[in-house]
């Protein structure tokens, strides 16, 4: 009698464990930290622009509690973001911010245990970021010092392959067309730009430190690029940038001369809107969320996933447009550049040669380049004749949102593998006044008229969008859309 | 009677086994409650306990002073060792005296990080016979660790045991040996503290039972409370006050420290 009932008490033990087994596995985890590089340069920016080093503390925090709440508050409305936590945020925090960096443990710790690795790797990455600040801002090391320093930082980050992100540059397929992509910018769109923006300022603030000649040029270039990141929240999200900051456009002189950490520091930005994506995207399950975040570290970390080359990546960077990140970070117009582009609009770019070749989301809006800082009018995108200019005057909010793509499938980020991608309707948009001043301008500039007549597609679309207008202004542009040697014919 | 209080208020200066890490959410043990969390030292990461000085007072009036300088190493991933020199200074009818109160060796080792499974850690020391109030001969111990995190508080939960021959009371280092920490034949308790994240302010309040080595005592009741604060990136700051609630004693203690963490120099070569 007690022999059976030990054997079957043993049984269901060892179902059990059989049970629990796969489940304690996936939730094993040891990922552990490593101390900072030790060096002289140790806290240097801290020491020297406090002013600016305490918003890096204050991003901590907005960081943190973003990830917080989409885990530990799904159904929460979206006011919650949008309107509480930004509020709180912008009004006080980054008002007042921290007096030491944060730890994130304390901020979102539900989120920690969801995903300790990721949240390690975000760690590790914002150490880099850190200490690359304490070397530019150390007067006491030459050039040359400065970039064995940062080679140095960057060695010591790689020591940590089960936490460094690649070095290799990822397409923004990895970031922008999963199943779960877009939900956070859709949703979030204000929240979204405030985070575009920490990540403007956290690459941007390299530029001054760069191109600075001396200590006052340094302080002057960081006072200025504290200040543009303020004049960014005056009216969110409209202020904020539409895209992605990507760091050779914000920082062209850093991404040249490190161009290692700035693809690091892409990538790092990259993964913060998937894990934001995977957060907010209720088609992800929360017990799959967890493996979703897993998965896209290890794809950002490898140098295989996503790859794309470095002259590719620099061209993507170019052809999302420095003004739709919210300008150059140093040497800009006193006004914000004018987006190009519907907020959080996807472009797809090919990894070859990272030219872009459509909008998947949201519009490019009228092409007027009117106060747009930094612009390469050498660069002009291929525009899909589809979704190009639009009509739309200024700052405009996107389009209905694109249906959620969650039905397709992992392995599947062709464009004809998404059905549920949103390609506006090919029809001649009506072009403001406004508009058909700028383009006329535009067309006037002979590089720019030069790019346009050789792109026959968008050269089709322009025409097409001129039935609606006046016929001086159909002549006038018909002429500068018109090749001269057809002219003469 | 006074004697054996003079010796018990020992416990709370050499209160020895400290695991440090580098920043205010990190507890260490000591610092200033005795119950930790499970997590080590980073790897690389080293941190000195600069002054940590504790004041008790035991009941009759008996006040000690206690220092112990210690460093930490994060020696490996998930893996720190630790040495400490309690430095004890006690109040008495004949005049004060100053000594050592052993040499404090110990190792932790974190084996996960928190998930759905709370984060354990198993930690090893050995308290061994040095100076003055030190113990007769070396104690080594073992302890337990878990942290379990909730929304709003952390729960950690401590378990040690002590190997070596039991102790009576009876001559002086003997009896001031048995009343360390070290020298419990066992310590169990809990802690749960809450951050204010903005501030990197911690508070804490523990509870933990003891039995002391010396098999003449009876389990004994400690409370503590206590507060961590990150000063500067490199310097975080504890206080804590707390008694024993049973015992002999029933000693009041007061304590308040910083650490100082820094890193070991590195080269890609």
């Amino acid at each position: 009698m007690i022999g059976r009932r030990f054997l079957s008490r043993t049984a269901v033990l060892a179902l059990a464990i059989t049970l629990a087994a796969p489940l304690a596995k996936a939730q094993w985890v040891t990922t552990y930290e490593t101390f900072y590089l030790q060096a002289p340069h140790n806290w240097t920016f801290r020491d020297t622009y406090q002013h600016a080093d305490r918003l890096f503390n204050a991003f901590d925090y907005g960081h943190a509690i973003l990830y917080e709440t989409l885990w530990t508050r799904p159904d929460a409305p979206a006011s919650m973001l949008e309107e509480r936590i930004y509020d709180r945020l912008t009004k006080h925090i980054l008002v007042k911010p921290p007096h030491v960096p944060l730890d994130e443990n304390a901020i979102e710790p539900m989120y920690a245990q969801l995903a300790p690795e990721a949240k390690a790797m975000f760690d590790w990455s914002h150490i880099l970021h850190r200490q690359i600040y304490d070397v530019l801002a150390d007067e006491r090391l030459s050039d040359a010092e400065k970039d064995r320093a940062v080679q140095q930082l960057i060695s010591y980050y790689k020591t940590r392959r089960d936490l460094a992100f690649s070095s290799k540059p990822k397409s923004m397929e990895l970031m922008q067309e999963q199943p779960y992509s877009l939900a956070f910018r859709q949703k979030f769109p204000k929240f979204n730009g405030l985070i575009w923006g920490y990540h403007w300022f956290q690459v941007g603030l390299y530029e001054p430190l760069l191109v600075g000649r001396t200590g006052v040029e340094r302080q002057a270039g960081v006072r200025a690029t504290v200040a543009r990141f303020w004049q960014m929240l005056q009216d969110p999200p409209h202020t904020l940038p539409y895209q992605m900051p990507m760091t050779a456009a914000i920082a062209p002189e850093f991404a040249k001369r490190y161009p290692e950490a700035a693809i690091i520091f892409d990538n790092l930005h990259s993964m913060h809107d998937v894990v934001s994506d995977i957060l907010a995207n209720p088609s992800v399950p929360r017990d799959r969320k967890r493996a979703e975040i897993v998965l896209a570290g290890a794809r950002f970390r490898d140098d295989t996933s996503y790859v794309m080359s470095v002259p590719a990546w620099l061209t993507m960077s170019k052809e999302m447009g420095v003004e739709n990140m919210g300008g150059p970070s140093v040497n800009f117009t006193r006004e914000l550049p004018t987006p190009t582009v519907t907020i959080g609009a996807v472009m797809h770019h090919d990894r070859g040669t990272g030219k872009m070749t459509g909008v998947l989301v949201g519009q490019m809006l009228n092409m007027s380049h009117d106060g747009m800082a930094g612009m390469d009018h050498t660069a002009a995108p291929a525009v899909q004749p589809a979704v190009a200019a639009t009509g739309h005057e200024g700052h405009v909010m996107p389009s209905p949102a694109a249906p959620a793509r969650e039905t397709v499938d992992h392995a599947a980020h062709g464009m004809a593998a998404m059905p549920g991608m949103a390609v506006p309707a090919a029809k001649a948009p009506v072009p403001s006044p406004t508009s058909v001043v700028a383009l006329r301008l535009m067309l006037q500039d002979p590089v720019i008229r030069r790019r346009v007549l050789a792109d026959s597609a968008l050269r089709r679309m322009l025409m097409q969008s001129l039935d609606s207008l006046s016929a001086a202004d159909r002549a006038q542009l018909q002429r500068l859309l018109t090749p001269p040697r057809s002219r003469r014919q | 009677m006074m004697h054996k209080l003079i010796l018990a208020s020992l416990l709370t200066v050499a209160a020895a086994p400290l695991h440090a890490q580098t920043d205010y959410y990190n507890t260490d043990a000591g610092r200033p409650v005795l119950i930790e969390d499970a997590y080590a030292l980073e790897r690389r990461g080293l941190e000195l306990q600069v002054a940590p000085v504790r004041l008790s007072r035991a009941r009759g009036g008996a006040y000690t002073w206690g220092v112990e300088p210690s460093l930490a190493y994060g020696l490996a991933p998930r893996t720190q060792i630790e040495i400490g020199v309690p430095v004890a200074y006690v109040d008495g009818r004949n005049g004060g005296a100053t000594g050592i109160s052993g040499v404090d060796l110990s190792m932790h080792y974190n084996l996960n990080v928190e998930t759905r499974i709370p984060a354990f850690a198993i930690a090893a020391g050995v308290l061994l016979p040095a100076g003055r109030f030190g113990p007769p001969r070396a104690y080594p111990s073992i302890k337990g660790i878990m942290t379990r995190t909730f929304p709003d508080v952390r729960l950690h939960v401590n378990a040690q045991y002590t190997f070596g021959d039991a102790l009576t009371s009876g001559s002086a280092p003997v009896g001031a040996a048995s009343q360390s920490l070290e020298l419990s034949r066992w310590i169990a308790g809990a802690a749960l503290d809450h951050a204010i994240a903005l501030r990197s302010l911690l508070l804490t309040a523990e509870v933990y039972a003891r039995k002391p080595l010396d098999v003449t005592e009876q389990v004994e009741w400690n409370s503590g409370v206590g507060v961590r604060y990150q000063l500067a990136p490199r310097w975080a700051m504890d206080a804590g006050v707390g008694r024993a609630i049973n015992g002999p004693s029933q000693a009041w203690y007061l304590t308040a420290g910083g650490a100082y963490a820094f890193g070991l120099p590195w080269s890609a070569r």
